[in-house]
């Protein structure tokens, strides 16, 4: 007999590292052994990666309910407490509308339509980064801060 | 439009996400367009794991049907569970009594077009939703 729980016939999240971010392409249904996969890899991948941030696409994704949103926020906040800023992109129309129906809890969520706009963002934001570490004259303090966006624009 | 009624029944998880897209075919097979079937589908989704968290078992009914101004899909989610104690409650944003999530009707509610909830202590909950064309 096949232990159900153990994991090892779970369909996976593929997560690629790209432009010093983490990808991670939603294909399958988040059903709860899905997401606690994903959940344990992602945190691993961030560890050991070192990415500047996490991309989640759900371009892939048709139907997401407030359990699966529940589920992926969590292991957002989870990436945030580890430093990591993530963004989401992808979210279809009808995706989108039932969250929003659902009245799920968005707030601090970034996101972006598409995955290139995603990379774009964390470009932007590095490059940002990059001014900020010069004009404060010490790079070898490392910013850790969550949103070096905001603390640039802080600064202009 | 010739569609046919399908009943699919739910233990578990996986029954839910077949209900799921089952729900997604039928709002296509029945002329709706892809974003509102995503409605629906969440709906269902919403609604059959409510079974499988409160009741065990319990059915979902995909019909199409026929009101003044058209077509549209009409969905019954029905289980003979617990049943649910103060529906009124059960219908506000962020009530709940396992966990936060409550168990998403009001969400189900603004998705639809209609929706109607019968539920009797110790007897079960039925709830029929519709989505027109």
């Amino acid at each position: 007999m096949m232990d159900m729980d153990d994991g090892s016939d779970v369909s996976r999240v593929t997560i690629q590292s790209h432009r010093g971010a983490l990808i991670a392409s939603i294909q399958v249904d988040l059903e709860a052994r899905v997401l606690r996969r994903f959940q344990s890899d992602l945190l691993e991948q961030v560890r050991s990666s070192k990415a500047r941030a996490v991309i989640i696409d759900l371009t892939g994704v048709e139907v997401m309910d407030g359990a699966d949103f529940d589920g992926l926020r969590r292991t957002i906040d989870m990436v945030s407490l580890m430093g990591t800023p993530t963004i989401l992109c992808g979210l279809r129309p009808g995706v989108a509308a039932a969250l929003v129906d659902l009245n799920v809890a968005t707030e601090g969520l970034q996101t972006s339509l598409s995955l290139d706009r995603a990379l774009d963002a964390i470009a932007a934001g590095e490059s940002r980064d990059a001014t900020l570490a010069a004009s404060d004259g010490s790079r070898d303090q490392e910013p850790t801060d969550e949103n070096p966006r905001e603390k640039a624009l802080d600064r202009e | 439009m010739r569609i046919r009624e399908r009943r699919l029944s739910i233990e578990n998880e996986m029954d839910v996400t077949r209900a799921v897209l089952e729900t997604v075919s039928f709002c296509t097979a029945a002329g709706i367009d892809r974003g509102r079937g995503q409605l629906v589908a969440t709906a269902v989704s919403e609604l059959a794991r409510n079974i499988i968290k409160y009741a065990t078992r319990g059915d979902v009914i995909l019909r199409p049907c026929a009101g003044p101004s058209g077509n549209g899909v009409e969905i019954v989610v029905e289980d003979d569970g617990p049943g649910i104690d103060d529906v009124e409650q059960a219908m506000q944003d962020h009530f709940s009594t396992s966990g936060t999530l409550g168990l998403g009707l009001p969400g189900v509610k603004r998705m639809m077009d209609e929706f109607a909830i019968e539920s009797q202590r110790g007897r079960g909950t039925r709830v029929t939703i519709r989505k027109w064309l």
